[in-house]
Parts: C-alpha cells; structure tokens; sequence
C-alpha cells in the first residue's frame, strides 16, 4: 500500500509529460490532406446570430450538392467577438480559408498578407465573375491595386424615424431623395418632437456620436473620412464646425444628450424610445422597430449641400486566406455567395442589398421590412456615390476613440476647440 | 519507483534525528528535493510551456514593432518611452484604474468578510443561505448582468428612486462620468461570493477551543473576532487581499460588457486592460501591447512583493508555528 | 488517527436565543432580498416580451411569454439545445477534475517541502497569477495550432491539468499552511513517505479547499467565454456562453428574450452544483474539524 500511492502519482505526472510532448513534438501544423476521392474541406468564418447562421447554412448546403469535391465547415460568432476569433487565427498562421470581413479591417489584412490576391481568380474564365457588380461597389474590396475581398451585400445610410411620433408633434419629416431638408430646418423639426414629448423622446440621437455622422457630414461637404492612402480626409477646421454645429443642436434639446445613449442597450436609444430618429444603416429598421415596438421610417438624410453624402457601404466582405493551399476553391465558393441567385433568393436581406445584378431581383419579397429597405435603395439610387477608400490601419479604434472625445464634449468637460485637439493628437498616435 | 526508494531511504536517517520539530528538509537533504520536484512536474511543465515560454515571448514583443502579420521589427525601448511620456491615454486609463483597486478592493473583501461571518453559523437554513449569498457570482460579468445593471442605476430606476428618499440625488450612474465607476465597484463588490467562500471555508478550520478558551478567558465577541479569528483567518485574509487586488487591476470583462466596448461615459471606465485588448486587437499594435502589459506585471509585481514582505507581520500561519 | 470530530453542542431552546436567532433570519433574508433583486429581475425579465425587456424597469412583466425559452431550446443552426449543455459540462467537470488534482499536488510541495529553488519557483507561481491573460493567448494559440489542437478541447483542458490555475495552487498552499505541522511530522516518523502523508494525512484534512476549488472551478469553466471563442470552431463544440452570445448580435438581431431565457436555463446547472457541493464544503469541514 505504501507503494502504490507514490507509483500511481508518479505515474500520472510522467502520463502527462509524455502526452504533452507528443503533442508538441508532432509540429508542424495539422495536415490538410485531401480526403478520399479528392474532396476539399474548407473552412468558413463568418458572423451573425442563429438566424443568419441557418440562412447560410442553407446556402453552403446548396453549393456542395453543385461541387461534390467541395465541403464547407463553417464557424461563426456575434460580431463584436468575431474580430478577435478571426484575428487570433490568422496570427497564429491559421486563417479559415474563406472568411468574412467588415470594411474596416481589409486595409490592415489585405497590406499584410493575410488575404489572397483575387485579382488572379477574377475575369473571364476564371473562377470569379465580378463584372456583375452592382456599379457603385466596383472598387469595394480593393486595396490600392489588389482585390483582397469582394462585396457580399450593400447597404446605406439612413434616417430612421418613428413617424407617428413625429406626425403627434407636428413636426415634418424629410421628404424626398431630390428635395432634401437643410440640417437646420431638421433640427427645427427634431426640438418640436423634444418639446411636445416632455425630453422623454429626444428628436434625434446626437450623431456626432459616432464616426457615421461624422462621416456622413464630411462626404456632404465634399471631404472624406480616408483617403487612398489611409489618411484623415478632413481637417481640424472641418471638425470644429461640424462639433461646434451638433453641440449647439444638442444644448437647444433638439439632439438627446450622451447620457441617453449610455443609458440604453446595447447603445441604441431608439430602440428604447428614448429619440425619435437617428442616422442609420437601412438594413437595421427591421430590428430597432421590433425592439422599440413601433415601426420606423426610412427618410431622406438632411443635407445643406447638393451631396447626400450616402454611398454604397459593403455590409460584409468574402475574402480568401493568401495561405490557403485550396484558394480556387474557395474562389468558386466566393463567386457562388456573390453571383448565384439562389443564395440571394435564401438570404433576402438578411445581410443587406445583394452585391450583383445577377442577384438583384431573385429574393421574393414578402417581409414588409425587407420591401422598405428596397423601396429605400431604390429611391435613394441616383444618388449614391461609389464606395470610398477603406479605413486605415487602426481606423476602427479611432472610431471608438472618436466616441470617447465626443462623449468629453457633449459632457461638457472638454471645449469643441479641445475636443478636435484630442482626437487629432490621437488620431497620429493610432496612424503613425 | 526511483521516488519511492529514495524516500524509504530518508526514512531511517529521518529517526535518527531525535529533535521532531527541526526542518525535516535539512535532515533530508537531496531526498526532499526529489519528492519535491516530483510532486511539481505537472506544475513546471504547466508554467513552463504555457505561461513562462509566452511571457518571454511578450517580452521579446515589448520591444520590438510587432503587428501579428509581418516578422517583429527590433525597435530598443521606444514602447516604453511612448507609454510614459507620450501617450495621453495610458495616464487616463492608469488614473482611472489605480480609483477602481483603491475603492472596489477593500469593500469587497469587507462585503465578503461581513457576510461570511454573519453566515458561519449553526442556524437551521444555513446551506439556503449560502447558496442564496452567492446567487448574484453565479451570474458573472455576462450580457444578462450588463443589462440589469444598465437599468439598475440608470436615471429614474430602482437605485436613483431609493437613494433619492434619502435625499441623495446622483441621477443614474451609468451615464455620469463622474460616477461611472463606481457602478462598476458596486457590480463588483455584489459579487463577493468567491472571497466569502474562501473566508467560510477557513472559518470553519477555526478550532473551536480557541473560542472556548477565549471564551472562558472572558473575552466578549470583539475581543474574540480581533484575538482568534483575524489572525486565524490571516492567511486567506491575505491571499483574498493580493487575488483581488490583482483582478482589480485587471479588470476587463465588466467595463468591456457595461460600456459596450467604449470606456465611457467619456473615458471614465476606460481601465488599462481595455487599452490593452483595443491595442492589441483592434490596432494590431502587440509590441506596444505588450510593453503596457509588462508595465502592469511590474507595477503590480512591485506591490504584491511589498504585501509579501510586510505579510511575516500579521499573516499567522498553525502550520508554521516559531 | 489523532483527528477528532468536534462535538457542537445544540444551541439551548432559552427564549433569549430564539429571538436572537429570529433577528437573525431577519436580518439575513432582508439583506438578500436587496442582493438578489438583480437575479431575481434576470428571472422575470425572461418572460416578459421582447419590446420590454430593456426599456421597462418593472420586476414583473406585464404579460409573461415563454417564447424567448422556446427559441433558445430550439437551438442555433441546427445544434440542439441540449448539446451546448453537454458542452459546457464536459468542459466543467473536466476543468474541475484537473485542477483539483494538479493544484493540490503543486501547493502540498509549496507549502510542506523544502527544496532548492523554492523560492524563486513560487514567486514564479504567483507571478503567473498577476499576468493579463488576454496578451498570452496568441503565442498560446500558435503553440496548439502547431500541435494540431485546435478546435479540441484540449488548449481549454490541458492547463487545468498542469496546475497552470496558480489562483488554486496559492488557495492551497495557504490552507496547507495553516494544517498543523504535528501531524505529518508523527506521520514521517511512522515512516510514511510524503506521497502517503499527501494522500492520507493532507489531503482528507484539505477536503474545504478542494471543494472550494471544484465549485469556482466549475462555475468559471462554465461561465468562460473568451478561451472557447478563440480555440473552438466547430458550433456542435461551443459551450453555453459561446451560444448566449449569438442571440444578441450587434449586426443583425438582438433577441434579448432568447439570450436572457437561456442564461436563465444556464444557470441552473451552476446553481445545483453550487448548491450540492457547498453543502460538503460545511459537512466536509465539520468531520475534519481538528484539536490544535
């Protein structure tokens, strides 16, 4: 007895030692042979909830019954842990071979190799047809010259509004694409809403909060947000107007305070009826109206220029892994999500506008949500400008920190003056 | 096997030594070592590979330019010089953290001391009451908890109402910068289940004859909680106090989940670990990542050295009588 | 054995300490009804409609609506329900298993050997206590990707089993400490070895911080969420909070309902575990109550 106990101890620790050192001496990364009859696995990141998930599973479903050598094995997260997931992967070396990707990060994958050049797997008789694009999205997924993604849908901005609640406050909503309202007269409209609901329903949440005012903003004044080669494309003049302008908005009451923002989950306060409008990607009417419990309105972007200011934004980008050792294959699975109409008929507009017109038109419409985003795009066409150049590395967490200088400002801690000092002193501290 | 003979062996050199409370080591020499590293090979192969091998690793980082995808570039001590003397946003984040330890550490451990005490009991229910103590740490810094502590100290909601009947009005604290935080202290010390736990279950390694004979010395309640349970309970007192210091200034989950990812209102809850992850994943920016990190291993280090030091002065150990 | 179950004497039926013992259940269930209206409201917040949840400050719903547990048992693309619980408990007992065994044998060497190099190996101990973990992950998960790991369950299993949670091995080393020494000296002397004083002597007596380390064990492995994101692909292996999460999507829904419904749902094993291991952690210290 008084052996056994140390033995099996003993035991246990060696037990482990060898197991762990097999487990490492077997380097050299799992192999990716190809299976029996010459079938393919590739690996597939995306992110959405358990809806979209189905949706897409559906989708993948369909093309390996059309490409029997051909198997997907998906994984997915919400979209503010995806980020993580994906990057971990790719700088362990193990990048998915298809993944999807949010327009803010191709400039940071696509300059450092992570994602395959697709330029070579585009053209005539090649594995992807990107000629279908939808005009405005032809340059979206390029970076400098090389393609590193394609569009997987479009969306745009909008103004959500709760009409009946505006209509109750007597206020006049914009009207129409080729008529559009002055800011100034907007927020006339906005502080008729504030006052007749009592500051329970501010008219619009403040959308100098968040880089989409801003960027709406610039663009209507004939800046951008980036430029080609990933700078800032506006100056510290453009900003001071354009914070000097919502502040003053926001102390009239006709924008809600940051204090509203903060208090509602997960951020959107109209979804909890605490603001009447806001500025928003179209695509998302559908659900803040179902958390609200009241429908919103798609309107017309107020602007003081003959720009909109909206352009086609890629709501979701495929790309391949330049590691990769199947990158045709998944070149075909690319052009298969983008080009085939049964995948667009199978997604509606779960992830947005279909990127190509060999989509366009195959989803039948019965979801009254669905039916407005399209009346949406539809109106708003004509105006829509190409979609700019990508955000810079680091640009995503300048969003963020835009956030943090706006909330000083309209906290009344910092002065406009300090608050566009900040942002432009981080802003070269993110960008060097 | 080998362990087995060579402790058969100490054995008879061990009964040659007639003074029982001498260091058995000494006597045991070689012997005692082996036993020793026996007894840790899982934990040296553990520490080894998983943390110490990655440490170095993000030492090595630390001074280098490193973006994930492209070989780090060797760039001397510019990360640290950046992070103390030109990053705006590592002062901010360092204030606001070093209030978060000040004043969420010692109310959680009193919150945690107080209940385990009032519950180390022989009452009838003292198992529902346990369990039901530790139902708000079941629940962790998950989305549920974000969204009931949005409302619970949001304007208006039950917190504003209660405090305001005392004539307190701080309006909501989620959304006020300058109170921010201190939702965040109070979503922490609500869960002081994990202190409380360790404090009951050394409790109950209290003898109970050092009460009673406290007890027939005449002591009352205090003079026996200050007499026998503080230095009985030292030794979890102090690893309570070190492990919530440094989750203290660790702390990420809540901030990230309350805020939404932003730090806000204004940067009031921005803390140095969410820098440290937006640096990291958002910006790709792992050298200077990782020099911030290994500020925050030093700092930290430095103080729970100095807690360490100053422990031989109140930590009282039975085992480990002079 | 020299160890003794403590006789408690029954507190005497006198008038005066059963109203001290009602001011007493007073007190308590008062203090936690202010600490368990959070919980409380989670509860009820999962069967109010989906429009109130976040807006309304209300404990009660104004109807009750199971639909948000309807669609969290109903799964996530094709994965059953009952699979990430499956999930979740596997990698929960696992985790507990391993730190229970591979703490308990570091924090016996820490605490009762001496041997050379001790120091600076338990100030390495505790040191791996201080670091930041999220800086680790990715040269840990270069190191799985080589061997091949990812995607198991392994990267999430294999440190519990190598005493990597130095938060438990500091836990024990402390209540090993504050063991009498007398007992093991009697033991060597008796001519036991130390894996005999280990396993016979240490570890009974050690029983309240193996169980206290199985229960935060259990409830962290199952509430953990960053370390399963980053090292699990395949759905039909994530755990619960991996599956929470995917109800509340920034990008296309927010299902609260759903999410707080299976949050409800995922508590409960957490629940009855805790409760079930707690009640040991009393009976486990009053059998080894000691005489100093």
């Amino acid at each position: 007895m008084g052996k056994e106990a140390p033995s099996r101890r003993t035991a246990l620790s060696a037990l482990l030692a060898a197991g762990l050192g097999t487990a490492l001496t077997a380097c050299g990364g799992p192999s990716r042979s190809v299976g029996a009859g010459g079938t393919v696995t590739l690996r597939y990141f995306f992110w959405g909830d358990s809806g979209r998930a189905e949706l897409i599973n559906k989708c993948i479903a369909v093309f390996e019954k059309a490409n029997p050598k051909i198997r997907v094995k998906s994984s997915f997260a919400a979209f503010d842990s995806f980020w993580p997931k994906l990057s971990t992967a790719a700088a362990g070396g193990n990048p998915p071979d298809v993944m999807h990707i949010d327009y803010a990060w191709i400039r940071t994958l696509g300059e450092h190799g992570v994602l395959a050049d697709l330029g070579d797997h585009t053209g005539p008789g090649k594995e992807i047809d990107a000629s279908t694009l939808v005009s405005s999205l032809r340059t979206a997924g390029m970076v400098e010259d090389r393609r590193v993604a394609l569009p997987l849908s479009h969306n745009s901005v909008s103004l959500q509004y709760d009409a009946k609640v505006w209509a109750d406050a007597g206020a006049r909503p914009p009207s129409a694409a080729d008529a559009p309202m002055g800011w100034d007269t907007f927020m006339e409209q906005a502080l008729k809403v504030t006052r007749h609901t009592g500051r329970k329903q501010f008219g619009m949440d403040n959308p100098g909060q968040n880089y989409l005012g801003v960027e709406l903003w610039m663009r209507q004044q004939g800046k951008q947000m980036w430029t080609e080669k990933g700078e800032l494309g506006f100056s510290r003049d453009d900003m001071s107007r354009y914070f000097g302008q919502v502040d003053g908005w926001r102390r009239e009451g006709a924008l809600a305070g940051p204090d509203v923002v903060l208090e509602s989950l997960p951020g959107f306060p109209i979804s909890t009826r605490r603001v009447a409008s806001n500025l928003e990607w179209d695509n998302q009417a559908g659900g803040r109206s179902a958390m609200r419990g009241s429908k919103l309105s798609l309107g017309f972007v107020p602007t003081d220029t003959a720009r909109s200011g909206i352009y086609a934004k890629p709501g979701m980008l495929l790309s391949a892994a330049a590691k990769s050792p199947y990158i045709s294959e998944a070149a075909r699975f690319i052009d298969f999500m983008i080009n085939d109409r049964r995948v667009a008929k199978i997604l509606g507009t779960n992830i947005g506008m279909p990127p190509t017109t060999s989509q366009e038109g195959a989803a039948e419409v019965t979801d009254p949500a669905v039916r407005q985003v399209q009346a949406y795009e539809k109106a708003v066409a004509a105006t829509l400008a190409p979609t700019p150049p990508p955000p810079a590395d680091g640009g995503a967490s300048l969003n963020v920190y835009l956030q943090r200088v706006a909330e000083k400002l309209f906290y009344e801690r910092v002065s406009v003056d300090h608050a566009v000092d900040l942002f432009f002193d981080q802003a070269k501290v993110v960008l060097a | 096997m080998a362990s087995t003979t060579t402790t058969d062996a100490a054995i008879p050199r061990a009964r040659r030594g007639d003074a029982p409370s001498a260091e058995p080591a000494k006597r045991r020499g070689r012997a005692g070592d082996r036993s020793a590293y026996v007894f840790l090979t899982p934990w040296m192969i553990g520490a080894a590979l998983l943390t110490i091998a990655p440490m170095l690793f993000s030492l090595y980082m630390s001074f280098t330019d490193y973006n994930l995808f492209d070989a780090p570039r060797w760039i001397g001590l510019d990360n640290y010089r950046r992070l103390l003397f030109d990053d705006p946003e590592v002062r901010d984040t360092v204030g606001v953290t070093l209030l978060y330890v000040v004043v969420a550490t010692p109310l959680k451990l009193a919150a945690a001391l107080g209940v385990a005490l009032l519950l180390n009991t022989r009452r009838k229910g003292r198992n529902f009451y346990r369990a039901a103590f530790y139902m708000p740490s079941l629940i962790g810094a998950s989305v549920g908890a974000a969204i009931v502590w949005r409302l619970l100290f949001s304007t208006g909601s039950v917190v504003d109402g209660f405090l305001g009947a005392f004539g307190v009005h701080t309006g909501g604290w989620i959304s006020d910068p300058d109170w921010s935080l201190m939702s965040l202290v109070a979503l922490s010390v609500w869960q002081f289940g994990a202190p409380m736990v360790i404090f009951l279950a050394a409790l109950q390694q209290i003898p109970r004859d050092l009460y009673e004979a406290a007890e027939i010395d005449g002591a009352g309640p205090w003079r026996r909680f200050v007499s026998v349970t503080v230095p009985m309970l030292s030794p979890v007192i102090f690893f309570n106090l070190v492990l919530e210091m440094v989750h203290a200034f660790q702390m990420f989950n809540s901030a990230f989940v309350l805020s939404n990812g932003t730090g806000g209102p204004a940067g009031s809850t921005h803390v140095y670990s969410m820098y440290l992850y937006e640096l990291g994943f958002n910006d790709f920016r792992m050298g200077y990542a990782a020099a911030l990190t290994w500020v925050l291993l030093l700092v930290v280090g430095v103080i729970t050295a100095v807690l360490f030091k100053t422990s031989g002065r109140w930590v009282h150990y039975a085992g480990e009588e002079k | 054995m020299t160890t003794t179950p403590v006789q408690i004497p029954a507190p005497a039926a006198a008038p005066r300490a059963r109203s001290r013992s009602l001011a007493w259940h007073v007190g308590a269930v008062a203090l936690l009804l202010v600490l368990l209206y959070p919980v409380l409201w989670v509860f009820t917040a999962s069967v109010k409609p989906a429009d109130e949840i976040i807006s309304s400050f209300d404990l009660l719903p104004s109807k009750v609506s199971w639909s948000g547990f309807g669609t969290a048992l109903d799964g996530i693309a094709e994965v059953p329900a009952w699979r990430f619980f499956t999930n979740s408990l596997i990698l929960s007992l696992g985790s507990v298993v391993g730190n229970v065994l591979s703490c308990s044998i570091a924090a016996y060497a820490f605490a009762r050997l001496r041997f050379r190099g001790r120091g600076p190996m338990f100030a390495i101990m505790i040191g791996t206590i201080l670091l930041p973990t999220h800086l680790l992950l990715i040269p840990q998960y270069t190191m799985f990707q080589k061997a091949g790991l990812v995607d198991t369950y392994v990267p999430l299993l294999l440190g519990k089993f190598l005493a990597t949670d130095a938060f438990f091995v500091f836990l024990m080393v402390q209540f090993v400490r504050n063991l009498p020494r007398s007992l093991d000296e009697a033991a060597l002397i008796d001519g036991c070895g130390h894996f005999r004083i280990f396993g016979h002597i240490v570890l009974p007596l050690l029983r309240p911080a193996l169980i206290t380390t199985a229960i935060f064990t259990f409830i962290w492995s199952w509430n953990d969420f960053f370390a399963p994101l980053i090292y699990l692909q395949s759905p039909e292996k994530y755990p619960l909070p991996l599956a929470l999460r995917l109800f509340v999507d920034s990008t296309s829904s927010q299902d609260y309902g759903a999410m707080l419904g299976m949050s409800v749902l995922s508590l409960l094993p957490v629940i009855a575990f805790f409760v079930a291991f707690q009640r040991l952690l009393i009976e486990g210290a009053a059998t080894s109550g000691l005489k100093g």
